[in-house]
């Protein structure tokens, strides 16, 4: 295994090619990619066209950065032009973006090689990849195990070494969630800290790009790769991009870490427990000081989301009404027939239930009742961690409440799959950043994540303590 | 929270969704679950909380009006059926 900065490292001293990396990525997908299914799509000839000007960039002295030549992938929910996108749903079968995404522009801008498009949860609902109409994805550690969910493929293929970072979103934990159940490190920014153009809209008010690596420096290096300001998405607020990668020092000392009493209640995994306790004992010492606090409205996060997401995805969906994208069926029945029936058969039973829970919360007599009283828990929410963040630097917690879970377990009960993200989901509703980073393994050698949260726009310092974590675990 | 038949086939027709009676028994179930969980928010206190309706405080910022080059006509129409620039759907009035 070799990481995104080591390969940046050996590209730049001309010890391996981008060439030879591309082939060596491509190659492990050829093999594996059938039993994994991180990929939906491989851009084979492409990849190794950008390739080979990177490696000419290079010769010539005029290498673009960090990231020039490095193998990466991209969620199924962004835009690479000319590349299939169908956010792993039937009703988007066959489409093709037309434009690139703002963040693939700015990786293709920085150089990086650009390998194929990553198997997820249909229009990222979901917590375990079993929700891709197309291909179920396997946790390469354990493939009898759900990779979490929905950046599934996103976060598999950076630990099955078919590609060195990866993009995906998260509206509710979709990246740090995987990224626990995977053993890798998973960054969700702060919401307006990474341009959404040319990306699917799930939850407008949630969605948000983030990155995968094996390590913190590796999500830090997609992250500069990725974020700033776009005048085409008026939530990207213009702030400076750092060179977050070059910013980490490992130094904690004097800052502040508070321990939310609210998230280690009872009946959490008690492996995920101790691998969390063990985390605030290596953040301590490092110099940090752990302090216990409250975040009362943490339990009412869940119901909130799934109101507001729901909502808020089943007016993003109407667009998909068989005219404009993808496949048209019903047509001999007529107008109406065709948005009926296009939906109904093609959009999966996930994505069908979040609608119509949707447009029920959204519907006249219950819109008070359900979505603005959501909104109003939110601010109460998002209170409780600006009240926290007037005390301490940083907020550690579980990413998930369990290990990586069979694959199958939940499928059957969606308030189980939707427990999932009962720790991640809080975060996105206060639009902080987080990241998941390995903390430790359980007896059955899985993963385990510990959750980093940060205050707005403070991805500097958040990775700073996420990679002071990591190099004191060690794990 | 309980939901009749009418109700499910009102909202699957709200929601532009066709389903066969076996995934509307199915779905009311889902909803009547999930539903009777997110009751839980009926009990706090939100007299005097506003709603929230972004993640960060933002300023509406508007960008410069002036042409750029884009992917054109042709380029959105792409994926769409279409004929001489146009979409083609079915018949809209009988």
């Amino acid at each position: 295994m070799k990481t995104l900065s080591q390969i940046s490292l050996a590209l730049n001293k001309g010890e391996v090619s981008s060439v030879e990396l591309t082939k060596a990525c491509l190659a492990r997908i050829e093999q594996k990619n059938a039993e994994l299914g991180c990929y939906l799509h491989v851009a084979s000839a492409s990849a190794l066209q950008t390739a080979e000007q990177s490696d000419q960039r290079r010769r010539q002295g005029q290498a673009l950065g960090e990231l020039d030549g490095v193998p990466v992938g991209i969620k199924d929910m962004i835009f690479c032009a000319g590349m299939p996108v169908t956010a792993a749903s039937k009703i988007l079968e066959g489409y093709q973006a037309p434009y690139d995404a703002t963040v693939t522009r700015n990786l293709k801008r920085a150089g990086a090689v650009i390998l194929g498009k990553l198997n997820q949860d249909e229009f990222a609902m979901g917590s375990s990849g079993e929700n891709s109409a197309y291909q179920v994805c396997k946790n390469p550690i354990d493939l009898t195990r759900a990779p979490g969910g929905s950046s599934s493929g996103s976060a598999a293929a950076v630990v099955a070494d078919m590609g060195y970072g990866t993009l995906g979103t998260d509206t509710g934990g979709s990246v740090r969630q995987p990224a626990s159940f995977c053993g890798i490190a998973g960054l969700k920014p702060t919401y307006g800290r990474v341009s959404r153009y040319g990306v699917i809209a799930y939850a407008s008010s949630l969605d948000q790009v983030g990155v995968f690596g094996h390590g913190v420096k590796d999500a830090a290096m997609m992250l500069s790769g990725i974020a700033g300001y776009d005048e085409r998405d008026s939530t990207s607020v213009n702030m400076p991009v750092p060179n977050y990668a070059g910013l980490l020092t490992g130094e904690l000392k004097g800052k502040k870490i508070g321990i939310p009493k609210e998230y280690f209640i009872e009946g959490l995994n008690p492996e995920v427990k101790a691998c969390v306790e063990n985390a605030v004992k290596a953040l301590e010492s490092r110099g940090a000081q752990a302090i216990p606090l409250s975040l009362p409205y943490t339990k009412e996060a869940l119901a909130t989301y799934y109101i507001i997401a729901t909502a808020e995805a089943s007016s993003n969906l109407s667009r998909y009404d068989g005219i404009r994208y993808g496949p048209r069926l019903g047509e001999e029945h007529g107008l109406k027939a065709v948005y009926e029936e296009t939906r109904g058969q093609l959009f999966g039973t996930e994505v069908k239930r979040r609608i119509l829970l949707g447009s029920y919360v959204l519907s006249a007599g219950y819109y008070d009742a359900y979505y603005v009283r959501a909104q109003k828990v939110r601010s109460l929410i998002a209170q409780d961690f600006r009240k926290a963040f007037e005390r301490v630097d940083a907020i550690i917690c579980p990413t998930a409440p369990t290990p990586a879970f069979k694959l199958g377990e939940k499928t059957n009960n969606p308030l189980e799959m939707y427990l999932a993200d009962i720790f991640t989901i809080p975060v996105n509703l206060g639009g902080l950043p987080g990241i998941s980073v390995p903390a430790g393994y359980s007896k059955d050698q899985l993963p385990i994540g510990a959750q980093l949260i940060g205050k707005p726009f403070g991805e500097a310092e958040l990775l700073n303590t996420a990679y002071a974590l990591e190099k004191e675990l060690n794990v | 929270m309980q939901f009749s038949h009418d109700d499910m086939t009102k909202l699957a027709r709200l929601s532009r969704l066709h389903l066969n009676e076996a995934e509307l028994g199915a779905r009311q179930k889902d909803l009547e679950q999930i539903l009777g969980y997110v009751q839980t928010l009926q009990a706090i206190d939100i007299s005097q909380t506003k709603p929230m309706t972004h993640a960060v405080p933002m300023e509406l910022h508007l960008r410069a009006d002036e042409p750029k080059p884009g992917i054109g006509r042709e380029g959105l129409l792409g994926s769409a059926g279409y004929e001489d620039g146009l979409i083609k759907v079915p018949k809209i009035i009988e």
